[in-house]
């Protein structure tokens, strides 16, 4: 075919500057909030893409507020938390989806499913005064509980995808090969589930990490107050002059471990987004 | 080295027997094939055999003893499994070991077992890579090699060849058989291919949906099969089957009819009921003296298939006058009068057959088997004398 | 029921129960909670007051301008969203589908939005738009501050939903790109259908289990937007959303029976979105696929 070489490149150079457009468009805002925490209070309303002097300054700032540790460590921990136990729920529950012969399993899926459908909006004035008359209201635990109810559709979904794909013949095998229920277990089905354990894992944490509405409306103090709630109530002195600098090094400082996260695992994040909605 | 007795063993799921009665003795050191079309319950009776199943009814017993109640890892049965089932993150030779550490055996016993299995295998070179960079023949290797290393009491097997293409396939047909030569341990084998089963045998059994239809070696299955199904499942390709009636000393088929000889004249069976009459490919002949004992009948070459050894010619019959006879449906055979079902002669490749010739085709009433269209019962095998 | 099959029921159901309890806790009951709340005149600022009215939360709810302005932003936010969303996503995802050097930079960047939190993303691009530490301006020679007038506000509250969620949609629609066989791709092009017949004829169709997943939950994601405008613009400028008016009627104004009233409305929404998208596109989510 003449031409057909030509028409390949062509092509390969048009997807090839497509490539680079969406890499632009994705960076760009993540790049300004990061030239943003780094410029010097003076600078920052300069327009410029590039810091004109490195100044951490508003880092040191961030981390001498009490409020934004406070957070950060509450954060850390009810994200922590939630994730343990939603998986460890969601590993039960995806377990007895895929292996088990029982009346309940559609149930299951169709709850998972409701759930994640729902709106969390629908509820916080109920969880609002609830835990407010069982005294959980501005505590981890009452944190801890909805991210573990909201999480669990995604961990029971992720984690029946990958069970089903674990080759259960392997425990049957091993069952053969002379070893116990518990025996097969820890030595052929959980190292081979890690993985899939490991990638809800991840997404939970993200879903725990990232969310405000809950985090708002269930707390009012440093005592469970979380990373997004107090970014969103960095109200500086006034109401009227944002604390951009700070601000945008919490971003920073919040958004960096998830990124390293993100890129390390990539593959798995990318595997667990699409399981449930590619494989059905 | 045991022999297993399997005593009116019925496997019930929900709603639906999966086996029933199974009732026969594999004996000590014998190769034993379960057979049949998928869904048969072939692999739920290798299952409870080796505890991977309960046993709903009856009894399964090793050696004379029972092992309904014992655990699969009670049993000291090796399993090759359809999938292999070898264990992704362990190497070939930890596959190897798995069975044995789990028994507790010594290090160095269980390095000599390893060698001597890897030796025999010829895996030496693989023990150390995982199971993904292998190929399939050497993944099929290593599961038998799993098996073997524990000296186990029966060999399992659950269509291990049937993941393979088609070379290997013949090729691990012949390794296993000299496996089980070599070692000489009981083995039940699984599969749905009766070319598998015809060559690997010592006796087969030969299942659908549950039941047991016979059991016998591989000659007995093919020349005296007890009814329909067997006789068009063992056999490749598959017996003919024309529809037939019985009229004064003679079976009336499409194609003409076959004079009975007074002696044998209750061959085949009395009743009144319509009949199927089934001969092998092998069986139609192309020449041949004019013997009043052979039907002979013209035909139109439509397919020919040369295969070297073998010559295949396919050909066309009109069903006339047998188009609305009751007959069973698996066998594919088209209703109506102006119906045709196509038969297959093997014949010897001498001969020059083309596409479109006109063959005059020859059937002796010694070799065919007639059957009850109602009820698929051989009923050569109880009336016939005289058999050759 | 054999041995082994009951205890086997036991167990599923042992397994399953913590689960099934943990989600029914703390989404069933409170909604039924909402639902009687929402029955009721009740602020939290005046507990004693508490009053059964029946239904007149509801027709106060449903006859304010508020709510039918907020219902009137949440769609168009959805609906501009979504779709821009779908068609951006596909692009993202036939260049990663092509692109056979960068692929990997371009997911790993794609990932990036996923993975930051949305109180940031909308930090960041508020900044971005702001006319004194924003760039956007300078980009495009502009001089306007965007975020206080109403149809600027939503452009960047779009834009915030898409930079954040199109990689998502990009991601699922090419794991779905796929599994479309490449077998039926030359097939089609041997039939001699152009490259745009072969997506919109093939890829396309062969797409759409996968399309009516991904739009079903961005478009719930999106009826319930609620952070990006939380931070944007509090509401401010007419760009209230059905979800901030429940969270003010709830948590600010701390009016339980309206804000309930708001809560039964927004799940009846969405209970009505689910419905129409399961039955337009004959999404069947609880298909047991075989083991």
């Amino acid at each position: 075919m003449a031409g057909g070489a030509d028409h390949g490149r062509m092509e390969r150079w048009c997807w090839g500057a497509g490539s680079v457009v969406v890499i632009v468009y994705a960076l760009i805002p993540v790049a300004w909030i990061l030239s943003l925490s780094l410029k010097r209070s003076a600078d920052l309303g300069d327009n410029r893409l590039f810091p004109q002097v490195v100044s951490l300054e508003h880092y040191a700032a961030v981390f001498r507020d009490p409020q934004f540790s406070a957070a950060l460590w509450n954060s850390l921990g009810i994200a922590g938390i939630s994730t343990l136990v939603a998986v460890l729920l969601g590993m039960f529950a995806a377990y007895a989806v895929v292996r088990l012969e029982f009346p309940g399993r559609r149930v299951i899926l169709a709850a998972a499913l409701s759930i994640a459908m729902f709106p969390p909006v629908s509820i916080i004035g109920p969880l609002f005064n609830i835990w407010r008359t069982v005294g959980l209201y501005d505590t981890w635990a009452g944190l801890i509980l909805p991210y573990i109810t909201f999480t669990l559709p995604l961990a029971i979904w992720i984690l029946s995808a990958f069970f089903r794909e674990i080759p259960w013949d392997l425990d049957k095998a091993a069952r053969v090969d002379g070893a116990t229920p518990l025996k097969a277990f820890v030595f052929v089905i959980a190292p081979l589930a890690a993985p899939a354990v490991f990638t809800a894992a991840i997404l939970v944490f993200m879903f725990a990490w990232n969310d405000f509405l809950f985090a708002i409306s269930l707390t009012s103090t440093n005592d469970a107050r979380t990373v997004p709630a107090a970014i969103a109530f960095f109200t500086g002195s006034s109401r009227f002059q944002q604390p951009t600098g700070s601000i945008a090094a919490a971003s920073v400082v919040v958004t960096l471990p998830i990124i390293i996260v993100v890129l390390i695992f990539q593959r798995r994040i990318v595997a667990g987004l699409t399981a449930g909605a590619v494989k059905g | 080295m045991s022999e297993i007795e399997l005593r009116k063993v019925s496997k019930r799921f929900t709603g639906a027997t999966a086996v029933k009665r199974a009732n026969f003795t594999i004996r000590d050191g014998e190769f034993f094939i379960l057979v049949g079309p998928s869904g048969c319950g072939k692999s739920t009776l290798l299952n409870m055999i080796v505890g991977l199943e309960d046993v709903s009814e009856g009894e399964i017993r090793i050696d004379g003893q029972r092992v309904n109640e014992l655990d699969p890892k009670d049993r000291n049965m090796a399993m090759v499994f359809q999938s292999y089932a070898l264990y992704p993150h362990m190497s070939v030779r930890e596959n190897m070991a798995f069975p044995l550490k789990l028994a507790k055996l010594s290090n160095p016993e269980i390095d000599r077992r390893v060698a001597r299995a890897a030796q025999i295998l010829e895996l030496d070179e693989y023990l150390d890579r995982r199971p993904r960079a292998l190929s399939g023949g050497q993944r099929q290797r290593v599961a038998m090699g799993r098996a073997i290393v524990r000296e186990p009491r029966a060999f399992l097997l659950d269509e291990p060849l049937s993941n393979l293409d088609a070379k290997l396939r013949v090729q691990m047909r012949t390794e296993i058989a000299r496996l089980h030569n070599r070692l000489g341990t009981t083995t039940v084998y699984v599969t749905h291919d009766q070319t598998e089963a015809m060559t690997l045998g010592d006796r087969i059994a030969v299942l659908r949906k549950g039941e047991v239809l016979q059991i016998g070696t591989p000659r007995e299955l093919y020349e005296r099969p007890r009814n329909l199904f067997v006789a068009g499942f063992i056999g490749s390709p598959a017996m003919n089957f024309l529809p037939a009636r019985r009229a004064e000393g003679r079976l009336e088929l499409p194609p003409g009819a076959l004079e009975i000889p007074a002696y044998n004249a209750k061959r085949w069976g009395t009743g009144q009921g319509p009949l199927i009459a089934g001969f092998r490919p092998e069986h139609l002949r192309v020449i041949g003296e004019r013997d009043v004992s052979v039907l002979w009948f013209a035909a139109r070459a439509e397919v020919v298939e040369w295969l070297g050894a073998d010559l295949f010619v396919y050909f066309d019959v009109a069903l006339k006058g047998f188009g609305e006879m009751d007959l069973p449906e698996d066998l594919d055979i088209q209703r109506g009068d102006t119906a045709r079902h196509t038969l297959v002669a093997r014949i010897d490749p001498a001969h020059a057959v083309q596409e479109g010739d006109s063959l005059r085709v020859g059937l002796d009433w010694r070799d065919v088997h007639v059957f009850d269209a109602a009820s698929g019962q051989n009923l050569t095998l109880s009336n016939a004398v005289n058999e050759h | 029921m054999s041995r082994r099959g009951s205890a086997e029921r036991r167990l599923g159901l042992l397994l399953c129960a913590p689960a099934i309890i943990a989600m029914l806790l703390v989404t069933a009951y409170p909604m039924l909670y909402a639902l009687w709340l929402s029955l009721f005149r009740y602020d939290l600022r005046f507990p004693d007051e508490r009053l059964f009215i029946g239904i007149d939360n509801y027709l106060s709810v449903l006859s304010s301008a508020v709510w039918w302005q907020a219902m009137f932003n949440t769609l168009v936010i959805t609906v501009g969203s979504v779709s821009l969303e779908l068609v951006l996503g596909f692009v993202f995802a036939l260049v990663m589908h092509r692109t056979l050097i960068g692929r990997r930079w371009v997911r790993t960047s794609l990932l990036l939005p996923y993975g930051i939190i949305t109180v940031v993303a909308a930090m960041s691009w508020r900044f971005a738009f702001d006319p004194t530490t924003g760039f956007v301006n300078v980009l495009l020679g502009l001089d306007g501050a965007w975020l206080t007038e109403r149809w600027s506000a939503f452009f960047v509250i779009i834009q915030t939903e898409i930079w954040k969620t199109t990689p998502f949609m990009a991601l699922l629609l090419l794991a779905g790109l796929t599994l479309v066989p490449e077998d039926l791709l030359h097939a089609a092009r041997v039939d001699g259908a152009n490259a745009r017949q072969r997506f919109f004829r093939v890829t396309l169709p062969l797409m759409r289990p996968v399309i009516g997943v991904a739009l079903l939950f961005r478009t719930l994601d999106a009826f319930r937007i609620f952070d990006t405008v939380f931070v944007q613009t509090r509401g401010a400028q007419g760009t209230d959303t059905v979800s901030l008016v429940g969270y003010n009627a709830l948590i600010t104004r701390l009016n339980l029976g309206l804000g309930s009233a708001v809560s039964v409305l927004i799940f009846l929404c969405v209970l009505a979105i689910a419905l129409l998208y399961i039955r337009g596109f004959g999404i069947d989510l609880t298909r047991r696929r075989k083991r």
